[in-house]
């Protein structure tokens, strides 16, 4: 964590600034990712649940 | 002198990249527009028992593709031009090599996938194609409704708009695609990679998924089951309308950046040129003659304005280079046909809530079938293509719609049968006769009173 830049000029030079500049972008990807796998597994459970009260 | 003028070349140049920056950012709310119409369509299309879970469905296919078509959709787009093998293209902008290098969200290549002061296309672009894929998602989500688990549509959702389409578009809707190298496959609107292909993977599940209970009698006669609210239905086409010039503006490839075709002229995703003014006249000219062609053969609200959708879609692979008046004969005939092709559909047992495989599917392949007979011989790529490279044919359209076809059947049928098979495709009968909302919403549409006359709710 921390502003990764130099200089207020640098952030409009190149990349420019943007948090996960510093090389930390894949692990809030990989975060993202796992996030959404536990969405759509727990999301499935709690569906077959309402189902099977109806069996 | 010469310093002034080289400011006034400098500054004319960041009011084009900041025009072109802008010109993509508009197209993204302006096919939102198509969502707005999708939700009110289908939710209008459904019962009143079970309208929150279409709408539920709706907003989930957006929103699942656009993240996952973040985290690996876009990825395949650039990565497969050429076919599996993942080899670069003629164009060098294509091949898995170089879509590591800008469409992965790690790595070096995360500079391309957020904010970046030295880039003004990237995002613009992948907003653009990530609301195709919502697009091409939300297309199938109408056949399904009323009995389709929610995560299992989910998953659905993503093989589509993530991965199926986006595949075929690489392989037809890119200058380095197989199809448009070695078959002159053009499609300037995407009725093949998006329409066909979303038509067709609805048909592959709807063939799993099967009918909603009551839908058809024992000796196969179907009964129609009417959506609560027809009024809903019209006005959502409608605004889909209003979306699709935001979808097929686009489509077209500005000039003067480092990544357009030309320095002067407008051009298509394959270089070949055209201008925005042709989709003036051709856009309201199809949607038009649909509506009129349905009217013909249905006198039916709904079906009329599916007619302009159709109209559309039969247009849309040439949308950059017909005449008008041959776009009114195109679209009328495509909104005369829509149902006949759906009826046909329907007494083969296949229960197409909205008639989305005929409208998408089957008019898709009728448009690109069409483009080969009428601009049969016509460059399939700009000017800087190799002499020897395929123009537009017959076969070459043929043999694409049915590479289409299959891009789109089989990821439907064959991931659907895998839900069936662990029991997350078909919502029990029991739940659909009592109604979906009722079951898993925890909310009520109407509150102050309306109820479905078939619901034990």
């Amino acid at each position: 964590m921390g502003f990764p830049l130099e200089s207020w000029d640098a952030a409009f030079a190149d990349i420019g600034m943007f948090v996960g500049a510093d090389g930390g972008a894949g692990w809030y990807t990989a975060i993202a990712v796992v996030m959404y796998i536990v969405i759509i597994v727990v999301g499935n459970n709690d569906e077959q649940e309402k189902y099977n009260k109806h069996k | 002198m010469e310093e002034q003028i080289a400011a006034v070349i400098a500054q004319a140049q960041v009011t084009n990249t900041f025009f072109a920056e802008a010109y993509y950012f508009l197209t993204i709310p302006l096919m939102l527009l198509i969502h707005v119409g999708f939700l009110s369509y289908e939710m209008g299309a459904t019962r009143v028992k079970n309208v929150l879970s279409s709408g539920i469905k709706n907003l989930l296919a957006f929103a699942f593709t656009i993240v996952t078509f973040y985290f690996f959709g876009w990825w395949f787009y650039w990565a497969l031009p050429t076919g599996f093998t993942g080899t670069e293209g003629y164009m060098a902008i294509s091949g898995i090599a170089y879509a590591n290098a800008i469409a992965l969200p790690w790595g070096e290549s995360a500079q391309y996938m957020g904010p970046n002061m030295g880039d003004h296309a990237s995002g613009v672009f992948w907003g653009a194609f990530a609301l195709f894929a919502a697009t091409t998602a939300s297309i199938a989500s109408g056949a399904l409704i009323e009995r389709i688990q929610t995560a299992g549509f989910v998953i659905l959702a993503i093989v589509l708009g993530s991965f199926a389409w986006i595949i075929a578009a690489a392989w037809g809707w890119h200058a380095d695609g197989w199809l448009v190298t070695r078959w002159g496959f053009h499609d300037f609107g995407a009725a093949g990679c998006v329409h066909a292909v979303a038509g067709f993977f609805a048909l592959g599940v709807l063939i799993n998924l099967g009918p909603r209970v009551g839908k058809f009698n024992e000796d196969g006669s179907a009964n129609h089951i009417a959506g609560h609210n027809m009024m809903a239905t019209v006005i959502g086409l409608l605004l889909i309308i209003v979306g699709f010039f935001g979808f097929l503006m686009a489509c077209i490839i500005l000039p003067g950046e480092a990544w357009s075709w030309y320095g002067g002229e407008g051009t298509t995703i394959y270089g070949t040129p055209m201008t925005l003014s042709a989709l003036g006249f051709n856009i309201v000219l199809a949607a038009s003659s649909g509506i009129i062609g349905a009217w013909i053969m249905t006198k039916d609200p709904f079906w009329m304005m599916s007619g302009a959708l159709a109209g559309i879609i039969a247009v849309a692979s040439g949308l950059d280079i017909y005449f008008g008046s041959t776009v009114i004969i195109i679209a009328t005939v495509a909104g005369m046909i829509i149902k006949p092709c759906a009826d046909w559909l329907e007494a083969r047992g296949i229960d197409d809530a909205v008639g989305a495989v005929t409208i998408h599917g089957t008019i898709g392949v009728f448009g690109m079938v069409v483009l080969g007979i009428l601009a049969s011989g016509y460059p399939a790529l700009g000017a800087f293509a190799p002499e020897d490279a395929a123009t537009i044919s017959f076969t070459g359209q043929l043999m694409s719609a049915g590479v289409m076809f299959l891009m789109g059947f089989v990821p439907g049928y064959v991931v659907s049968l895998l839900l069936k098979s662990v029991g997350m495709l078909r919502v029990p009968d029991a739940v659909q006769v009592l109604g979906l909302d009722t079951v898993k919403v925890p909310a009520q549409a109407f509150p102050e009173g309306m109820s479905s006359s078939d619901s034990e709710a």
